[in-house]
């Protein structure tokens, strides 16, 4: 595997642990939207994200300096490109969904809800683009292009 | 996914310059492993730098290295 690919799958497994952890929590109702509880689960998330991004990417660096320390060839250039069009418009049906999810108001919200309700989407719908972009690249790495 | 139309003969040319491995190959080109075992496979046709450098290396013209198949 390559350490491209290796990255990807990092992004991957990463965004799936802590953010599944974020919206499971919140879909299964173990906490409430719109409560501090909700709002430092979201933060530890965010916080355990980047650490272990950034630990799992510099131990995969550390196993393979050589090909960390390589730029990116045709190959991967294009898979890079590719992989981040569609990322971009998973990220632009999303904040279409987050414009129009804004304006539906349910019985019983307030202000504050919405605005959560309006964040947690439109946080989802970059995590959704994310994911689309770590999964093409895996995809692409697997089937050669 | 749809096969490349472009044929390849970097398998047989590797092995008679003394069974050069696809490592060896790809750094000479400056490309990864996996790449080399793409274009190999006709997953992915490299571009005409790539190309002529793999020709390059073995010593022989594009058209040794590469055939249209279609």
């Amino acid at each position: 595997m390559s350490f491209r690919e290796r990255t990807a799958w990092i992004t991957l497994i990463t965004i799936v642990i802590c953010f599944g952890a974020y919206y499971g929590a919140l879909l299964a109702g173990l906490v409430r939207p719109a409560t501090w509880q909700a709002f430092h689960l979201g933060l530890l998330c965010i916080i355990g994200l980047v650490v272990l991004q950034v630990g799992l990417n510099v131990l995969a660096a550390l196993l393979n300096p050589k090909d960390a320390h390589t730029p990116r060839d045709e190959r991967e250039r294009l898979i890079h490109a590719r992989s981040h069009v569609i990322g971009y418009y998973v990220l632009m049906i999303g904040v279409a969904a987050t414009l129009i999810l804004t304006h539906v108001v349910f019985k019983g919200d307030d202000f504050g809800q919405v605005i959560v309700r309006t964040v947690n989407i439109g946080t989802f719908a970059m995590v959704a683009s994310a994911l689309s972009v770590a999964i093409t690249q895996i995809v692409l790495f697997r089937r050669g292009y | 996914m749809a096969k490349l139309p472009i044929a390849n003969h970097i398998r047989r040319l590797r092995f008679e310059h003394g069974e050069m491995t696809q490592s060896d190959l790809a750094e000479r080109i400056g490309v990864t492993r996996q790449t080399i075992a793409a274009i190999e496979a006709g997953k992915y046709g490299p571009s005409l730098e790539a190309a002529f450098r793999i020709a390059q290396v073995f010593g022989v013209g594009i058209e040794d290295v590469f055939s249209w198949e279609a």
